[in-house]
């Protein structure tokens, strides 16, 4: 999954989005407005995690505009906490509010609840194609018995139990699984996916060929 | 208004006034009394004069009536009112004149004498005496007529005179020949109707007196309304509610001025707790901000085994947040201070060292960035707060090197004109934008943030600056040219304060 992280401190953006990518998210950063809406516009991340108070355009501006044309879950992270404030931004379209200071551990469940309400998904555990996907703890069960999977291969098996049933691209995985600053070669997806059936069983993983994975079931 | 009122009243304390302290009660007290004055002394002025002319229109009667008999007196024949020939008297006569209306007798004469209608109605009377103190005609008495021999004739003239005789009036006089003439009245009837008249006066004047109290009490309160819708609206300025006015529409009299006035206070009141509270919040968002910082960092390298290059770097991190929230709360207890109106404490201070010692102080920093920094200063010594003025020095030397580039210039400048002492710190550096020009005093206002964040900046610098120096009652101003460079002018005035401790409201004020 993919997340983009607006936010005009660079300690507090850097320590932020580097515990992302350890949680397995691909980061984008952006360090004030204007660059953040172009991403937001850009790339179809699963959700932003956006601060107010940032230089060029502020957070509100941003987040109305991106709500002309986008309905991707934002989390507000902002010093700003009055109830007005609360308010207004969460009457603008974000989906979330997260005053500062705050806990990285409170910051991760909730990105990982609006990624899952996002796709419809009520509970952290998914059972999808015999498997039991651990979207929390990030641990995936076949049969029964536990297997280790990267945190890219996670991230894979995760995006398609989030869609299951339903066939996603390799683009659109590319677009999930790797951020701005990955220049990845695609096939590398193919050896990832490939890893991936390896150690789960072949079929578990579904190829339609000429558009897609899905997971079935 | 009334809830208002009501809350805002007892909140404060805010008794009705009552008694003597109430204007209303004054008020009321005073417009009556005059009324009462007033109309009592016009009334009992009425009275007198009513009382007096029905008086005279008694004694008139009466004096009319007097001369009415004292006519017909003279056409008695002298001898029938005892003036006898010549040879008892002055007079010698021949024979006894003869009668001058023919065979009358003294009878006739006699019954000529009478009262007209209108005092015999009034229980009238008369008498009339001789010379020798016998009586000639009397009528109207109860019982006999006493003989007149109690009166003095030299007191008698040939114009009457009334005097008052209990309940009647009588008027006297010398008639023709010696004879004393009497003519009375009750009066009792007209004192009555003098009463009547005295009661109506009365009656009229406490109607009035009411009416003029009520009308009095409808228009105090008419004034003392927006005298106490004011009080109601300045006690209804509390933390809670800034934004009450008062409704100076229906007012019309001077009242509306003081309205407008208290009004226009309100508005600068509310506008004063507003940019309070907007710096109490920008200034918890702006500790909120490192505070994230140290958390986070904190919580990510604890999160799983780091190498001690990571540990390394964002101990860093969180010892320059702490800096950061440190230089900020320093600012934030300096102006708090002032603010407060605490006082700085006033000594004789040489500006000149203070100046070279500030200068010297951020030696390093221009080092480190290859800025040239020079001074040029003049003796001068003035009555202020040492400690306070080498920061504003150090805030303004520090900005003149943040926002230069490498290789830049830094002057500073001290010297005395005829009023002031003036420092100025001029760089060549990026100068200020002029959308920015006018908020750069603002607490908080940074025209790059990225910049005064890498000096580990505040935005507090200049708002301090400026507070300081006009604790001082100095003046700070400053010339911009984007891209070529600023200067900044602080005005210190040289006329000795000879208070040592003034605090800076006073001296504002």
């Amino acid at each position: 999954m993919r997340i983009l992280v607006v936010e005009d401190e660079p300690e507090l953006l850097s320590a932020v989005a580097q515990s992302l990518r350890e949680e397995g998210y691909a980061v984008d950063e952006a360090a004030d407005g204007v660059s953040g809406l172009f991403k937001a516009q850009s790339w179809e991340y699963d959700a932003i995690i956006l601060d107010l108070m940032l230089p060029g355009l502020n957070g509100w501006e941003l987040l109305k505009r991106l709500r002309k044309t986008r309905r991707i879950p934002v989390l507000i992270l902002s010093a700003r906490d009055t109830v007005e404030d609360r308010v207004d931004g969460l009457d603008l379209g974000a989906d979330d509010y997260l005053v500062k200071p705050f806990e990285l551990a409170e910051l991760h469940a909730r990105v990982r609840s609006l990624i899952r309400r996002a796709a419809n998904q009520p509970t952290a555990r998914i059972s999808v194609a015999g498997a039991e996907v651990d979207l929390k703890a990030r641990t995936l069960k076949f049969a029964g018995r536990p297997v280790e999977l990267t945190a890219r291969e996670f991230a894979i098996v995760e995006l398609l139990a989030l869609r299951r049933g339903e066939v996603v691209t390799r683009t659109q995985i590319y677009d999930h699984i790797f951020d701005e600053n990955d220049d990845s070669l695609s096939n590398l997806l193919d050896v990832h996916i490939s890893n991936i059936r390896k150690k789960i069983d072949k079929d578990f993983i579904t190829t339609r060929r000429g558009q897609g994975y899905l997971l079935e079931g | 208004m009334r809830d208002i009122r009501k809350t805002a009243w007892s909140r404060f304390g805010l008794t009705a006034v009552h008694g003597w302290r109430s204007l209303r009660v004054r008020m009321q007290v005073f417009n009556a009394a005059l009324l009462i004055a007033v109309v009592a002394s016009f009334g009992g002025l009425l009275y007198s004069r009513a009382a007096q002319e029905t008086m005279r229109q008694v004694d008139a009667q009466l004096e009319a009536a007097a001369l009415v008999l004292d006519v017909s007196l003279r056409n008695f024949p002298p001898h029938e009112l005892g003036r006898f020939p010549p040879e008892f008297g002055e007079k010698k006569w021949k024979q006894p004149p003869p009668p001058p209306h023919g065979k009358k007798k003294r009878e006739d004469f006699v019954a000529e004498l009478a009262l007209p209608p209108e005092i015999v109605e009034r229980h009238g009377y008369y008498a009339i005496w001789q010379e020798d103190g016998s009586v000639v005609k009397s009528e109207g008495f109860r019982g006999e007529v006493r003989p007149a021999t109690h009166l003095d004739p030299v007191r008698l003239n040939a114009k009457p005179f009334v005097l008052a005789n209990g309940p009647y009036r009588e008027a006297w006089m010398a008639g023709p020949l010696g004879t004393k003439i009497l003519t009375g009245r009750a009066i009792h009837h007209d004192v009555e109707k003098l009463h009547a008249f005295g009661l109506a006066i009365l009656g009229f004047g406490f109607v009035a007196v009411a009416l003029g109290v009520g009308g009095g009490w409808l228009i105090a309160n008419r004034l003392i309304r927006p005298i106490e819708a004011m009080s109601s609206a300045a006690a209804a300025i509390s933390g809670d509610d800034l934004s009450a006015r008062i409704d100076s529409r229906g007012i019309d009299t001077e009242l509306a001025g003081l309205a407008n006035v208290l009004n226009e206070m309100f508005v600068r009141l509310e506008g004063s707790f507003e940019r309070q509270q907007q710096f109490t919040a920008d200034a918890s968002h702006e500790l909120r901000t490192p505070l994230s910082i140290i958390r986070s960092q904190a919580e990510l390298a604890l999160s799983k085994p780091r190498t001690p290059e990571e540990y390394r770097t964002t101990l860093q991190t969180c010892l320059r947040a702490a800096q950061r929230m440190s230089n900020l709360a320093q600012g934030l207890l300096s102006l708090a201070r002032v603010d407060a109106g605490k006082a700085f404490s006033f000594t004789n201070v040489r500006l000149h060292e203070i100046v070279s010692d500030s200068v010297a102080q951020m030696q390093a920093i221009a080092d480190a960035k290859r800025v040239t920094l020079t001074t040029d200063l003049e003796p001068i010594q003035i009555s202020g707060n040492g400690q306070r003025l080498g920061q504003v020095v150090v805030n303004l030397v520090s900005n003149a090197i943040a926002f230069n580039s490498e290789g830049g210039r830094v002057e500073v400048r001290l010297f005395s004109d005829e009023e002031d002492a003036v420092l100025t710190v001029r760089d060549n550096g990026i100068g200020i934008p002029a959308r920015d020009c006018p908020k750069i005093f603002q607490r908080f206002f940074r025209v790059d943030k990225s910049r005064t964040r890498a000096v580990g900046g505040t935005g507090l610098g200049l708002a301090i600056c400026k507070t300081f120096v006009e604790a001082h009652r100095g003046t700070i101003d400053f010339e911009s040219t984007e891209g070529a460079g600023t200067t900044f002018r602080v005005r210190l005035p040289r006329a000795n304060l000879d208070i040592k401790r003034m605090s800076p409201a006073e001296i504002r004020s």
